[in-house]
């Protein structure tokens, strides 16, 4: 069922147009990853479906009325919001904080009746911040923080979910965690949730849709592997010296290679072996022995041939000092 | 939830935001205490059972106790609560308006706002203080609360307009600031006026309880309670907007109107005090931080009412401090306030890890 429809949307400042004449739609129960490279107009975007600005052109759709005529209660009925900036607010609890989801449900006194408390519970462990309940906002740790944050927008109890960045702080477990939260809500709770990430792998791997934003270009959508087999997630984020790897799914730094090399031996210690040697700038092989450079996994350590002599390596940093040596 | 239902959660360990009525009943039960010392004590000491005996329209054992307490100590008394009320909601509505935990009627400069539109009422009269209200009875004093509540908005006006540029502690320097030029503005105006009357004033400059008349006890107890009950409409508004503007906005709160029904809350109450009672300094931030302090918690639905009480008590408080029957010397009521007020300030600033992360 489609939750949110753009027709013909210009987004934008003054009368210059960030993204131009977008059409687009997103469903119940997805979970979309708004991606694109910096200054695309990623926020921009977001900033127009929220209804937080106004569109240059077109309309945004939600649920079938325009949400730039919607008043501002009926809106936060459908539509919640997480976005990257920190609430510093002093002495709030998790629990207290998620109540304050329930803003457009209550009555003039924000009184939560015994259904809104139902609510907020449920949706605090939804995102697992039940445990979190009793403890104080500024005592929480930026993961905690955004758990919760993620638990209030969910009290709203809106059809969509519209996270700008909100992984951004954390480090990587805690943003796997919460693209399985976002996961989980998206389809056991049947939410559409739109995210705008910078992780790209992360995306790939969880969106069920991709929305790719180019700088000036139009708008990519569809599911994460048809844009990257299209070639169309390498074109967005094209940059010099930056490659997409098809095969791993993952951008590298593009190397110039100096030097050939040949490495024996195979398992984890070799693929590091060989992402060291290649950020190094030797180009590695496994099936020419005959190279005068040679490194060979051995028992317990490396073994780097270099014209003939073999010096041994106690770890890979060795093995590059022995390569390449520092005056 | 409309598509999933989970089971309710059955452990008891959520925590209830439960209101404190019994710790606000006490704080109602300080009021009324610290109301009935404020009508027994002073140069003559009144006993408790005379002074209720005046209250419930009984005869004193002495006429003039019954003068006292009637004419002279009860409109001081409730000019101190209704102004002790306004300045401590002020005070709550300012620092929430202005996500600022020092911000306060003083301290933004505020009053001096408020005392400027006073100033310019008062020289276009020619006439200040008593004499100024011989002259112009109640229409005089409306005027001069009206001056002074839009003397407030132009000075939060100003500080709101300046306040997006700039961070937490500098927005207090641009308070004080505004303040001076306010002052300096209003020795400009006082310039055009003559001198007795420009010292008349100037004693206006020290904020009292003292010297109320019964009109303007009428103007301001009318305004106070409309000021106080537009700001306690505004509670769960407030609350949105700890969060800040985009995430009330996104609450569903209309964050422009919430903004301006805050101000004119502020701008009344702030304004109508200052009007009568002077420029009184830092009650608004302690009492803020006394009631967060003591009820653990930021939310409106409670501090809103808590600061109320609290403002009115430590107005009563400080006014008895004045006026106490064995001090040698008559102390200022800024100056009571300025003993507990600077230090809870320091206290807030030194708080903060970086002088920047204040909070709410």
């Amino acid at each position: 069922m489609t939750i949110l429809e753009a027709r013909g949307l210009s987004a934008g400042y003054g009368s210059t147009a960030v993204v131009s004449a977008l059409n687009f739609t997103l469903r119940r129960g997805e979970l979309v990853c708004l991606l694109g490279p910096n200054g695309a107009g990623k926020s921009t975007l977001i900033r127009t479906l929220c209804a937080m600005q106004k569109p240059l052109a077109g309309e945004v759709l939600l649920d079938g009325a325009s949400i730039h005529h919607l008043n501002p209660r009926d809106l936060a009925r459908k539509l919640s919001v997480v976005l990257t900036e920190r609430v510093t607010i002093g002495i709030l609890t998790a629990y207290e904080l998620v109540s304050l989801g329930r803003y457009p449900h209550t009555d003039w006194t924000g009184r939560l009746a015994a259904h809104d408390h139902a609510i907020v519970r449920r949706s605090m462990e939804a995102v697992g911040a039940d445990a979190l309940a009793a403890r104080n906002i500024s005592e929480l740790s930026d993961g905690e923080r955004q758990k919760v944050m993620l638990a209030r927008a969910l009290a709203q109890d809106p059809s969509l979910m519209v996270l700008d960045e909100i992984t951004a702080f954390l480090d990587l477990p805690r943003r796997v965690e919460i693209m399985r939260i976002l996961r989980s809500l998206a389809h056991d709770y049947n939410r559409a949730i739109l995210l705008s990430t910078h992780d790209l792998e992360l995306a790939l791997r969880t969106a069920d849709r991709l929305w790719l934003l180019p700088k000036g270009g139009p708008l990519a959508t569809g599911a994460p592997e048809d844009l990257v087999l299209s070639g169309a997630f390498e074109q967005a984020f094209a940059s010099e010296g930056v490659d997409f790897d098809q095969v791993q799914g993952h951008f590298r730094l593009h190397n110039s290679f100096h030097a050939e090399l040949h490495l024996d031996g195979d398992g984890p210690r070799a693929l590091w072996t060989a992402r060291a040697l290649e950020r190094q700038g030797f180009r590695v092989t496994r099936d020419n022995p005959s190279l005068p450079l040679r490194v060979e996994l051995a028992e317990g350590e490396w073994r780097v041939y270099r014209h003939g002599a073999c010096q041994p390596a106690a770890t890979i940093e060795c093995v590059i000092d022995c390569l390449v040596p520092h005056d | 939830m409309s598509d999933v239902t989970l089971p309710l959660p059955q452990s008891a360990s959520w925590p209830r935001p439960a209101p404190r009525p019994l710790a606000l009943l006490l704080l109602a039960l300080g009021v009324a205490i610290f109301f009935l010392l404020e009508l027994m004590i002073g140069a003559v000491h009144i006993p408790l059972a005379q002074v209720v005996t005046i209250l419930t329209g009984g005869e004193a054992e002495r006429i003039t106790w019954d003068r006292i307490v009637l004419q002279f100590r009860m409109p001081r008394a409730l000019n101190a609560i209704f102004s002790g009320a306004a300045i401590g909601a002020c005070g709550l509505l300012l620092q929430t308006l202005f996500r600022n935990p020092l911000a306060d009627p003083f301290v933004l400069g505020v009053v001096h706002g408020a005392k400027f539109g006073v100033a310019l009422v008062v020289v276009s009269a020619g006439l200040a203080g008593n004499a100024f209200a011989q002259r112009f009875g109640w229409i005089g004093d409306l005027s001069l609360a009206m001056a002074a509540a839009l003397g407030s908005t132009f000075l939060m006006l100003a500080i709101l307009a300046l306040s997006r540029r700039v961070s937490t502690i500098t927005i207090l320097v641009v308070g004080l600031m505004l303040g001076y030029l306010c002052q300096g503005l209003i020795s400009v105006v006082l310039h055009f006026t003559d001198e007795t009357q420009a010292r008349v004033f100037e004693s206006w400059n020290d904020g009292s309880f003292a010297g109320i008349t019964s009109t303007q006890l009428r103007i301001l107890i009318p305004a106070v309670l409309a000021g106080l009950a537009l700001a306690h409409s505004l509670v769960k508004a407030l609350n949105a907007l700890l969060l800040g503007e985009n995430y009330a906005r996104t609450l569903g709160l209309p964050v422009a109107r919430a903004r301006i029904l805050a101000f004119a809350a502020t701008a009344v109450l702030s304004g109508v005090v200052t009007a009568f009672c002077g420029p009184i300094a830092f009650l608004g931030i302690v009492v803020a931080h006394l009631c967060r302090g003591l009820f653990n918690t930021s939310d409106h639905r409670i501090l809103m009412p808590a600061v109320t009480l609290m403002g009115a008590l430590l107005a009563l408080a400080a006014d008895l401090v004045t006026h106490l029957p064995w001090s040698k010397h008559f102390l200022h009521l800024n100056a009571v306030n300025g003993l507990i007020g600077a230090p809870v300030v320091l206290w807030v600033l030194l708080r903060s890890r970086n002088g920047k992360a204040l909070e709410l």
